[in-house]
């Protein structure tokens, strides 16, 4: 389970089509944005590779200045499934 | 609806980014955020990267770190993190960590030629023991050499100061920051007397403009270009400069985006100095009261071999400044014309007006930034000069919004490699090796017999490997740095000093990096989260953190390594009997008896299970459990000497205690405050102390006798190798966003190796097709040094104008460092990685 939460700055005339871009990427969320260009975003993919993928490809955006990492968690080979609330651990 | 553990740990992830974007929460997220954290310990650590000194909280499950977070109470980085902090949690899992020490070995003994055998901790520091034990019967004290880091911790530095300079009595001790930032300290002392920047962090919410000189800020400093690009869009009449050999990431919020050809840098900033005086619009007061007016010898070098041709050729040396008049250096500077200036630099002239209009205004508040592009030159020290000569001018120095500020590359560039004495010439806390009182002072701290210390400069970075080729030294212990990979001129100098069979070569290292694989022996190495730690960043300030996690296997941290190498030599073997004579207490013990358990460094117990958080959560200890004492702290406090009772003030710390609480603090921190802009009254409070009668809000640079600052003249002067008929393209090496510096890290993490696998070469369309390259065709770049095979590539983040290329050099398979040339600033002995002349041909 690999998921992690950005902080992605466009620059404020840029938002809307930064936000489309960004929505079309696999995994990728959008939780909230601001006028000043700030956009709340997640990705949330069972592959680690495609999180670190699409991470990187954020920041060639056209419009985008600059993506920040917030929170990131990684748990590889989980014990149980990962969308069941049984879990153990 | 069912919350999954996934939802949880999704709630936590929106939440901690919301409020890092000012942005407001939804309830129901916050209140699940709050469970996913229930089996995790979370701490904070300093991030392990680059100078910027992020805070990142770690959450640890089951031993094993497994999710990060950007510190939201950090003022540094406000809960952000750039995309490297992703791999933080991978950093220390890579599969080929080591977790043997491994020996060179033919028909069961030590080999030069054999393979790489597992050894027990025992027998590789008995081995490599003897061999120093040789070399400094053989040579003395010079045939002996340690290469540090700026990414050791502070008590690693000062653990290596100690047992090289007071232990075997070698300044062969240097750090791989003098590749890093070894011009900016130069300057600094030169300049101001002390070192590291005036200034802080907040100077990027307080700024009007900012320069960039020779700095990518945008992908090696994200989160300070973070702040940056937030004021710039945020602030009413904010404008962003940014000057480079070529056009980077940050041009792309640059109002004033200047490509000038190289080392024309030492052109620009004199331009602006004389733009400054023809327009009078200096700050005559201020220079009068606070500027001495100097010029440096010309014609100085290139800190090549003495035999080469443009050494001979020299007509000036050193760095010895001679006083001149406000009226003399304004002479000086005057040949540097609009004309001139933009003919030399290839600069359009309406950019270099922009440019010097804002430094000009009295009104602006400017910062100014810089890293290798001015540092990694030949004329490194003199252009960092040349920068603080125009803030100097204008007086827009120590103050909230101006100042020159130099960045640094590493995460403890300042805190460990500059301020614990890991250079060749320095002692802890900006003491230098030359001067007896500080030798003296030194001695008395670390209770040695007087004379202990060698009042000659050791070898620096270059000159070691110069001297390991020559087989004059003959050992070399290079720990947490890669420098095989990052040394100039590899097959010429550091590979042929390596591999000269006269040398025994040991490298401490988590991973087998291109240095690892080029040793003889390799010892595994205990990283970042898995020690107790303090970091100091760019801006004075000093970071700890706890053991987060175990090391893997017997790998062990470098400071318990240097320790436990003490133990292996008495004192007759490094002192010789003349020093025991004069403390004939010692006789008979190991440097490991005199330097660390000498009553200071020993002087705090250590128990399991004392390490704990305000939470109550414990943590591990190792080096502290193996040494029976709380080793990090002894010898944090015994550090903490040369500050509070050395011979130079204004480096003062807290103590141990208050950094395991505080996200960090700047020195000078003194009545337990901190400092952020130094020399101006009414923020440090040292100002008052040296002059007394100083005015309110007024400036004292301190660290000169005569609280004076130093504008030194020094002139464009061309660089070691430029391109020719032959070799007829620029060649330019630097890092990439993805990887840090050598990658010995970051290319262990699968997914960042695929992003940038390989070093590709980035040139210009108009050049690719002169040599009928199509974008990812496989080159040939070759120097009067090296060849190395690579593609091309026209289009990306980096674009070259016309006669230049780009070339990484985190690539362990395309080593750059096979075409660059050694030259070095001859006063800062820093290499110019950034100019040589190359040509490119179909491979």
């Amino acid at each position: 389970m690999s998921i992690c939460s950005l902080v992605v700055q466009a620059r404020p005339e840029n938002l809307a089509s930064v936000s489309e871009n960004l929505s079309a990427m696999e995994g990728v969320e959008i939780h909230a944005s601001s006028e000043a260009g700030k956009l709340v975003v997640t990705i949330d993919h069972a592959e680690r590779e495609v999180c670190s993928q699409t991470m990187m490809d954020m920041q060639n955006i056209p419009g985008v200045l600059s993506s920040s990492l917030i929170y990131e968690y990684f748990e590889e080979n989980p014990k149980t499934d990962p969308n069941s609330d049984q879990e153990g651990d | 609806m069912k919350i999954t553990r996934r939802d949880f740990i999704k709630s936590q992830a929106i939440a901690a980014a919301t409020a890092s974007a000012g942005i407001a929460l939804p309830v129901t997220i916050a209140n699940a955020a709050q469970e996913a954290d229930k089996d995790m310990r979370w701490d904070k650590t300093a991030c392990r990267f680059c100078g910027t000194g992020c805070s990142v909280l770690v959450g640890v499950k089951d031993g094993k770190v497994v999710a990060t977070q950007g510190d939201p109470d950090a003022p540094v980085n406000k809960g952000l993190n750039c995309i490297k902090g992703y791999f933080l949690t991978k950093i220390m899992y890579g599969k080929d960590r080591l977790t043997k020490p491994l020996l060179r070995k033919k028909d069961g003994k030590y080999d030069k030629e054999g393979e790489f055998a597992e050894v027990s901790w025992d027998e590789a520091m008995d081995t490599m023991a003897d061999k120093w034990k040789a070399a400094l019967k053989d040579k003395g004290p010079s045939g002996v050499g340690m290469f540090g880091s700026g990414q050791w911790t502070i008590w690693e530095g000062y653990a290596a100061s100690k047992l090289m300079k007071a232990g075997l009595r070698s300044n062969n001790l240097d750090p791989n920051a003098r590749h890093c930032m070894a011009s900016a300290v130069g300057a600094f002392m030169r300049t101001f007397g002390i070192d590291e920047p005036m200034g802080c962090y907040d100077d990027l919410e307080h700024a009007d403009v900012f320069v960039l000189w020779g700095s990518n800020m945008a992908e090696m400093h994200p989160i300070l270009w973070s702040r940056l690009a937030d004021t710039r869009l945020t602030k009413e009449g904010c404008e962003v400069h940014v000057l480079s050999t070529f056009t980077h990431r940050s041009f792309e919020l640059a109002d004033n985006g200047i490509i000038f050809k190289p080392q024309t840098d030492l052109a620009i900033t004199n331009y602006i100095a004389n733009y400054i005086i023809e327009n009078k619009a200096y700050n005559k007061e201020f220079i009068d009261k606070h500027v001495n007016f100097n010029k440096t010898p010309t014609d100085i070098g290139y800190g090549l071999r003495p035999e080469h041709p443009l050494e001979k050729k020299k007509t000036g040396k050193g760095g010895k400044l001679t006083k001149i008049t406000f009226d003399e250096y304004a002479a000086a500077v005057k040949p540097y014309t609009l004309d001139y200036t933009s003919e030399l630099s290839g600069v359009p002239k309406d950019q270099l007006e922009k440019l010097a209009k804002v430094f000009a205004d009295p009104k602006k508040k400017v910062t100014s930034y810089w890293t290798m592009g001015f540092n990694q030159h030949t004329r490194g020290v003199w252009v960092n000069s040349n920068v603080y000569n125009i803030h100097l001018l204008m007086g827009k120095i120590s103050e909230p919004g101006n100042g020159p500020f130099s960045l640094t590359g590493q995460p403890s560039a300042c805190g460990t490699a500059r301020e614990v004495g890991t250079f060749a010439h320095r002692l802890p806390a900006d003491l230098v090796v030359k001067k007896e009182g500080h030798r003296k002072a030194a001695e008395k701290i670390w209770k040695l017999p007087e004379g202990t210390i060698n009042p000659k400069p050791g070898y620096h970075a270059v000159l070691m490997h110069r001297k390991m080729k020559d087989g004059e030294m003959n050992c070399y212990w290079q720990l947490c740095n890669n420098n095989l990979q990052a040394s100039p001129n590899f097959n010429e100098e550091s590979w042929p000093g390596w591999r000269n069979p006269a040398n025994f070569v040991t490298v401490s290292d988590p991973y087998p990096t291109v240095s690892a694989m080029g040793a003889d022996l390799i010892l595994p190495t205990a990283m970042w989260a898995e020690k107790e730690g303090a970091y100091g960043n760019s801006e004075r300030r000093t970071q700890f953190w706890r053991q987060q996690v175990k090391g893997p296997g017997e790998s062990r941290s470098d400071m318990w390594q240097m320790m436990e190498f003490a133990k292996r030599f008495t004192v007759e073997e490094a002192w010789g009997e003349e020093q025991i004579a004069k403390m004939p207490e010692v006789a008979g013990k190991t440097l490991y008896d005199v330097l660390f358990e000498n009553g200071q460094v020993n002087k705090f117990p250590y128990e399991e299970g004392m390490v704990k958080d305000e939470r109550g959560n414990v943590y591990d200890n190792d080096e502290s459990a193996h040494f029976g004492y709380y080793a990090q702290k002894g010898l944090f406090e015994e550090y903490r000497r040369f500050q509070w009772e050395g011979p130079k003030k204004g480096h003062e710390m807290a103590e141990y205690d208050a950094y395991h609480k505080a996200r960090g603090l700047r020195w000078p921190v003194l009545d337990g405050k901190e400092t952020l802009w130094r020399f101006r009254e009414g923020y440090d409070p040292h100002v008052k102390k040296f002059n007394p009668e100083v005015a309110k809000g007024d400036v004292y640079f301190y660290g000169k006798p005569d609280g004076r600052a130093n504008i030194i003249f020094g002139p464009y002067e061309p660089p070691a190798e430029a391109p020719d008929e032959e070799y007829d393209l620029w060649l330019c090496t630097g890092r990439v966003l993805e990887h840090w510096h050598s990658g010995s890290m970051t290319r262990r993490v699968p997914e960042l190796y695929r992003a940038v696998p390989d070093a590709v070469v980035y040139m210009h369309p108009k050049d690719a097709k002169k040599r009928r390259l199509r974008p990812g065709a496989k080159i040939k770049v070759q120097t009067r040094r090296g060849e190395v095979l690579s593609r091309v590539e026209t289009r990306g983040r980096n674009t070259p104008p016309e006669g230049l290329v780009f070339f990484p050099w985190f690539d362990a398979g395309r080593l750059v460092n096979k075409l660059t040339l050694d030259a070095t600033d001859p006063l800062s002995k820093e290499t110019d990685y950034k100019k040589c002349a190359c040509k490119v041909l179909k491979a």
